[in-house]
């Protein structure tokens, strides 16, 4: 019935938009790149496991993320070029050997991923729109924080990577929203 | 056995020993942070059998670094159960960690570590508000300074982004509430009532975070009349002192008001009269009407959709009949015509007709309806008029044009319930389904399948579906016709059913397969078979009382068994006993309504698999009406059978 079906798409389109309206994103500002972050989403899916996640880490002399102040004072420029290494760090390295023996965890694991994919994927389309310069100084942090991914194994790197996921997006937030 | 019990005596000795002489100290338990800005306080309890001269001491550790634990130096052997980590867990961009263990005498126990801890964990709070009344506005400047001790925290070096404030204004006089919400630390609150006081407070929040949030404690101002000359003295020292006002200040008496004596007039007396109470109103009051008429507008638009949605899904569109029916309507439109010119037919409509006919068979529960007591006294000679096949498909009508009286009168009748119209029973074997008229039924259960009597499929063999049970005119569940065809096989014609006795035993052949072989369950035991209707049902019931069974195989045609309805008796085809097969085997012969129906009787006549279990009972009480079959009664008989349908498929659609 072409009627049904006309009600059937303007009530979802509807419904959507109603959904969209409420969502949560900002709009962050790497450099020239504008990415739109559901960031109360991702911190609300990383709370919830964040004790677990951070006490399967027994290390605590080293750190991922914020070895020596890997992510301070990143020039604007350099911004999104470190984002986007990020964002394909953990996507690749990290959410891929994280699996736990609790589902939930690994539910919760999974949402932020899916967060995650969807930032990348809009980072990316600014790197292709040469918006992700990347220069000296954020490629040589981001090989820093490379090289401290790698001093562990593969596992306690990824877990204790995703510990650090708030220092992450509370960079984030300091880099991105003006 | 000797050793081995020694060894064993001197294990649980040690045991013992090592449980009561070295004993760890149980550590504390629930070590976490409880924490706001400014004030990092680190909690545990005592562990289980805690002795009261346990003490405790705490380290802490940043993550990241190589610094071990480093100890806290006012909180060594402590006996309090907190440790204000303040000063050594400022930096909001590290992470901190914590631990605790209790010491007594020369024992310690195990480290007890917290979670890691950051500044920005720390739930919110703020110093205070400083506010400064001007008309009808007040100025709020938030106090973002938190001091620690002699340590300054600065709230938003803590939370530097997406700070916001919810500014809870309150009207003294009813304690109604508003809240308002602001993103920066100093903003106006405008449009208030004059001559009332509101009390102020302040809780802060952080939209990227969930997280947990202090009000600060109320302030109150009044506000003087419109032509009042107060004004808000600036600063904040105004309202400090009337902080406390509470629910006392509402009177606006009282000497410690005049202290606040930038805002309020010491003695009501010299209070204007009130003017332009409703003027102004609250702030926020506009929004949340436009808010409340907003999401409102949405809602019913959704609502609205959605029942139209619905209101499009459910709206069936005309059933169309099948393509393969067309011809078959058309026929029976034709053969309608026929009737009518014929019978002069009576102008009631088949459907009404169909009902008539279906009063009688009320009694008899046998599924033959052969209505027991006056039944089918015929049995022997009533004849059914030969109908062709085709017309016996579109007896209902038909036979309703043909002045139905005997439908209407107590004969059963048979009527013969060919959907009106519907149904075409043309020699083509095909079953059509029919539609009762009446409704469009196609959900009822009353499946009525194609009366025609076709060879092929209606018969599901003898499976008369349930639903039709009760059906005259099933041609679907037509008689068992595989099980009518071995019945044919094996019947003889009987002339009349025993139908016509009025016993019809339900489901006389199983054999048949049958499941309402009520109608096939004459008194005559097997020979009932031969009733097997084939045809509708009504048919069935003519066969009780009147029908003639002619089969074609078996030549015997009972002509004589049929009652003289004067009408040229022609065996009709119908083969009462057998279904589709062989159409020209049985040929209830009845009194024909006319010599050309008779004429058109064809062999295959009653190829529509009939189901008997269509029968109810309602159709065999209708037998008894084969009685007054007559040229007339025939159509009544019809109309009886199919009124029969309708009355047994009350509770399907029809």
């Amino acid at each position: 019935m072409k009627g049904s079906n006309l009600f059937l798409r303007l009530f979802s389109m509807s419904c959507l938009l109603n959904l969209m309206l409420t969502a949560g994103n900002k709009i962050f500002h790497f450099g020239p790149c504008r990415v739109s972050i559901s960031m109360t989403e991702i911190r609300s899916g990383f709370t919830a496991i964040k004790d677990d996640i951070q006490a399967r880490d027994p290390i605590r002399t080293l750190s991922i993320l914020s070895y020596p102040h890997s992510l301070h004072k990143v020039k604007s420029s350099d911004r999104c070029c470190i984002t986007h290494h990020l964002f394909n760090f953990y996507m690749d390295k990290v959410f891929k050997h994280c699996k736990t023996e609790d589902s939930y965890i690994n539910r919760k694991i999974s949402s932020i991923a899916n967060s995650f994919l969807s930032v990348k994927r809009k980072l990316e389309q600014c790197h292709e729109q040469n918006k992700c310069m990347c220069g000296q100084e954020s490629t040589e942090k981001f090989k820093q924080i490379l090289v401290n991914y790698e001093g562990l194994n593969v596992t306690s790197a990824a877990i204790k990577s995703l510990g650090e996921l708030d220092i992450l997006l509370d960079w984030m937030e300091k880099s991105g929203i003006h | 056995m000797a050793p081995s019990a020694t060894a064993l005596a001197l294990c649980v000795a040690l045991f013992l020993t090592r449980r009561t002489d070295g004993e760890m100290l149980e550590g504390p338990t629930d070590v976490r942070f409880v924490a706001e800005i400014a004030h990092h306080l680190l909690r545990w309890e005592p562990g289980h059998n805690a002795r009261s001269d346990v003490r405790y001491e705490v380290e802490h550790r940043v993550y990241g670094t190589n610094f071990s634990w480093m100890a806290t130096p006012n909180c060594r052997n402590i006996s309090e159960l907190s440790c204000d980590l303040t000063y050594y867990t400022l930096d909001p961009a590290l992470r901190y960690y914590a631990r605790v263990r209790a010491v007594a005498r020369n024992h310690t126990s195990p480290w007890q570590r917290t979670n890691s801890f950051s500044p920005r964990e720390a739930s919110l709070r703020l110093s205070g508000q400083s506010l400064s009344l001007t008309g009808n506005t007040i100025h709020v400047q938030l106090q973002l300074l938190l001091r620690a001790g002699n340590l300054t925290v600065k709230y938003d070096d803590v939370q530097k982004h997406t700070r916001r404030y919810w500014v809870y204004v309150r009207r003294a006089q009813d304690n109604r509430t508003y809240k308002v919400l602001k993103t920066t630390p100093e903003f106006n609150i405008t449009n208030l009532f004059w001559d009332t006081e509101y009390c102020i407070s302040v809780e802060p929040d952080v939209a990227s975070r969930r997280i947990h949030a202090t009000r600060t404690d109320e302030h109150c101002v009044a506000i003087g009349g419109r032509d009042s000359k107060w004004r808000g003295s600036q600063g904040r020292g105004g309202l400090v002192g009337c902080g406390s006002w509470g629910a006392g200040v509402r009177t606006r008496v009282a000497a410690p008001c005049c202290r606040c004596r930038a805002f309020m007039p010491c003695a009501l007396g010299t209070l204007p009269a009130p003017s332009h109470p409703g003027t102004s109103s609250l702030a926020g009051s506009a929004e949340l009407v436009l808010s409340i008429v907003s999401s409102s507008f949405i809602t019913l638009l959704l609502l609205g959709l959605l029942g139209a949605l619905l209101v499009c899904t459910y709206i069936k569109k005309p059933v169309r009949p099948p393509s393969v029916l067309k011809s078959f309507i058309k026929q029976s439109s034709l053969w309608m015509e026929q009737e009518s010119s014929s019978s002069g037919s009576p102008d009631a409509d088949p459907i009404q007709q169909l009902f008539l006919c279906q009063k009688e068979p009320q009694q008899d529960s046998s599924p033959c309806g052969s209505a027991g007591t006056a039944q089918l006294p015929l049995e022997k000679g009533w004849r059914l008029p030969a109908w062709p096949e085709d017309q016996l498909c579109l007896l209902g009508p038909g036979a309703v044009g043909r002045g139905d009286s005997s439908c209407t009168s107590t004969d059963s009748g048979i009527c013969l319930h060919t959907s009106s119209s519907e149904l075409s029973c043309s020699s083509s074997p095909e079953p059509q389904g029919y539609k009762r008229q009446l409704p469009t039924g196609d959900d009822s259960g009353v499946g009525l399948e194609n009366i025609c009597p076709g060879p092929t499929g209606s018969s599901s063999s003898g499976t008369a579906s349930p639903a039709v049970a009760g059906q005259p005119c099933g041609g679907e569940f037509g008689l068992s016709p595989a099980a009518g065809q071995d019945v044919q096989q094996a019947v003889e014609f009987r002339g009349y059913l025993q139908q016509s006795k009025g016993t019809v035993e339900p489901r006389q052949d199983p054999a048949r397969g049958v499941p309402f072989s009520g109608c096939a369950g004459s008194p005559q035991g097997p020979g009932s078979t031969d009733i097997v209707l084939d045809f509708e049902c009504s048919e069935l019931a003519v066969a009780k009382g009147y029908l003639k069974q002619s089969s074609p195989e078996h030549p015997h045609s009972h002509a004589q068994d049929l009652p003289p309805w004067g009408a040229p008796q022609e065996p009709t085809a119908w083969d009462l006993s057998s279904p589709v097969g062989p159409r020209a085997t049985t040929l209830l012969s009845y009194g024909a309504p006319g010599a050309p129906l008779a004429s058109k009787v064809s062999p295959e006549l009653l190829k529509a698999p009939f189901d008997l279990s269509i029968f109810n009972t309602d159709i065999l009480e209708t037998l008894p009406l084969i009685s007054s079959l007559s040229t007339n009664k025939w159509h009544t008989l019809q109309i009886n059978a199919l009124s029969l349908l309708n009355g047994d498929s009350k509770d399907s659609r029809l």
